[in-house]
């Protein structure tokens, strides 16, 4: 399924698969005719209980995604070990903090998921998602983000529609004070995106007094 | 090409300790700071380097062989380099101190 | 239940490292056009004023700074380097000075080396493989200053042996007579490191 031009979810059938929480990923391991292997790390987009679906964004310099966006069909196989991540992970409990979600580009993918999680289950945890992207075509599940139940606040850093009423600049402190619950609420914190986007959201959540313990944080590496 | 969160080791903790640990806490021998595995600092080198998020130095290294792991925990506080199992590590599991382990 | 990787062939899949059969490439390596950048820890960044380079271990230690080191001859050499984790670039450029020059200017009688780094790595390397015109330390790379982030100021090159002991950021040579292995080679990786052997591992 095509998400943007540039991203694609593969919806994966995986015998034994013992299932996986919201937040999670999978290693995948590719492995070509001569032997050459190579293996990245990608966010699962689906709620516990769903098929297992990965949605994957092409990076221009990248030697895996470009496969898994543009070669891979229906039927093809390939390695993957998981779920991995204990930690980056939501779960609705009997806390009633607030759910505060900050994704940066594809980093919206295992955030995705537990805003899935939590409709799913019915959860009526308070949850707000920020959510960074370059411009509109490359918001990611653009339609499911109006029904998925949550506050969904978004910023787009590189081009902005005609009468777009989002923010329309990198998240800094200053959008975080604006949207995110503020530190006496005791929000918990996941974020997600490149190395700098999380960087400069996780300085700003403390900046604003929020405890670092709250803030979980998941960087992608490179290509 | 700069760190990674801890979770991205996940599946070499799992190989290594029999669960992938990253919601497990560690105590850096070097500065006291305890941490969630998940919140450490992870370099890809010649092999896995983990660095403490609070003072920056080693606390775990590994190198990932043909059909064998070896494992440096030496910058954990109660841990040695051997053995490998989860019970001779210095970990706490996560659910219990959600709110006070991570403090950085 | 994480399962273990086995090895499935993904139709279509080539990625970027290809295989070579004109003689260049160690046995189990790759070649790539990029140059991966593989890091220990966070890149340093030491002004040039404050670099030095020392070669301790003689009868007196050496020590150069920037400006001294740079006014000794170097040379411009085109290597073939292999890394550990499977990559090998053909035809690299680099500009440095000789260890041979170096040591010229040092008393000395030890069959060992550790180079060290700012970062604290380490790595060891026998004298024999860092002299006769074998290893350099080297500041430029294609031409331009050699990247922080590929070791810049200066790093030791050693192009005969795996990559991981062209130690980056390298600040000094330890002269030895009992080898003393470094940050890799205590935990895993192979003391010696000879690409051609597959020297990967302890016990290769």
């Amino acid at each position: 399924m095509t998400e943007t031009p540039r991203v694609r979810t593969l919806v994966l059938d995986v015998p034994g698969w013992s299932g996986h929480r919201a937040g999670q990923h999978v290693d995948v391991r590719l492995t070509a005719e001569d032997g050459y292997q190579a293996e990245r790390s990608y966010s699962i987009a689906s709620a516990p209980g769903e098929p297992l679906a990965l949605t994957v964004e092409r990076l221009d310099d990248g030697e895996v995604s470009p496969y898994l966006v543009a070669e891979v069909v229906p039927g093809d196989r390939f390695e993957l070990r998981g779920p991995i991540g204990g930690y980056f992970v939501w779960e609705p409990d009997d806390a009633t903090d607030p759910l505060f979600l900050v994704a940066g580009g594809s980093g919206i993918v295992p955030l995705m998921a537990m805003l899935r999680l939590r409709r799913a289950a019915g959860s009526t945890v308070p949850a707000t998602l920020l959510y960074s992207a370059r411009t509109i075509d490359d918001v990611i599940y653009r339609d499911e983000l109006q029904q998925v139940g949550a506050n969904v606040v978004q910023t787009l850093t590189r081009a902005q529609p005609p009468g777009w009423q989002g923010y329309a600049r990198r998240v800094d402190v200053d959008l975080l004070r604006d949207v995110a619950y503020p530190p006496a609420q005791n929000p918990r914190v996941f974020v997600c995106g490149p190395t700098s986007f999380v960087e400069a959201a996780a300085e700003g959540l403390v900046a604003l007094g929020h405890r670092p313990g709250r803030i979980r944080t998941e960087r992608f590496g490179g290509a | 090409m700069t760190y990674v969160d801890g979770n991205a080791i996940g599946a070499l903790l799992s190989d290594v300790f029999g669960h992938e640990a990253t919601d497990a806490a560690g105590r850096c021998r070097w500065c006291g700071a305890e941490n969630f595995v998940g919140a450490l600092r992870v370099y890809r080198a010649a092999g896995v380097v983990v660095r403490c998020p609070s003072c920056g130095s080693i606390v775990m290294r590994f190198v990932e062989g043909r059909d064998q792991v070896w494992v440096d925990l030496g910058g954990l506080l109660g841990s040695g380099l051997e053995p490998l199992r989860e019970a001779r590590v210095h970990v706490v599991h996560g659910s219990e101190v959600v709110d006070g382990g991570a403090e950085a | 239940m994480y399962g273990r990787f086995v090895g499935i062939v993904s139709r279509g899949f080539r990625g970027r490292g290809r295989g070579d059969d004109s003689g260049r490439l160690p046995p189990g390596q790759y070649v790539t056009d990029d140059f991966p950048v593989l890091s220990a820890g966070p890149t340093p960044h030491t002004a040039l004023e404050q670099w030095s380079f020392t070669v301790s271990g003689g009868s007196a230690p050496v020590t150069w700074t920037w400006d001294e080191f740079r006014a000794l001859p170097s040379e411009s050499v085109t290597k073939d380097i292999h890394c550990v984790t499977k990559w090998s670039k053909f035809d690299t450029d680099w500009e440095g000075v000789s260890v041979d020059t170096l040591l010229e200017q040092v008393d000395y009688d030890a069959a060992y080396a550790v180079a060290y780094s700012d970062g604290g790595y380490t790595t060891n390397v026998p004298v024999e493989d860092l002299t006769g015109g074998k290893a350099w330390i080297a500041f430029g790379y294609d031409g331009e200053p050699l990247d922080p982030e590929h070791g810049g100021p200066a790093r030791l090159l050693v192009p005969h042996l795996y990559f991981w002991k062209s130690a980056k950021w390298v600040r000094g040579l330890r002269l030895l007579d009992e080898d003393e292995p470094g940050f890799w080679e205590t935990n895993g990786y192979h003391n010696y490191g000879d690409p051609w052997r597959e020297q990967r591992y302890w016990g290769d």
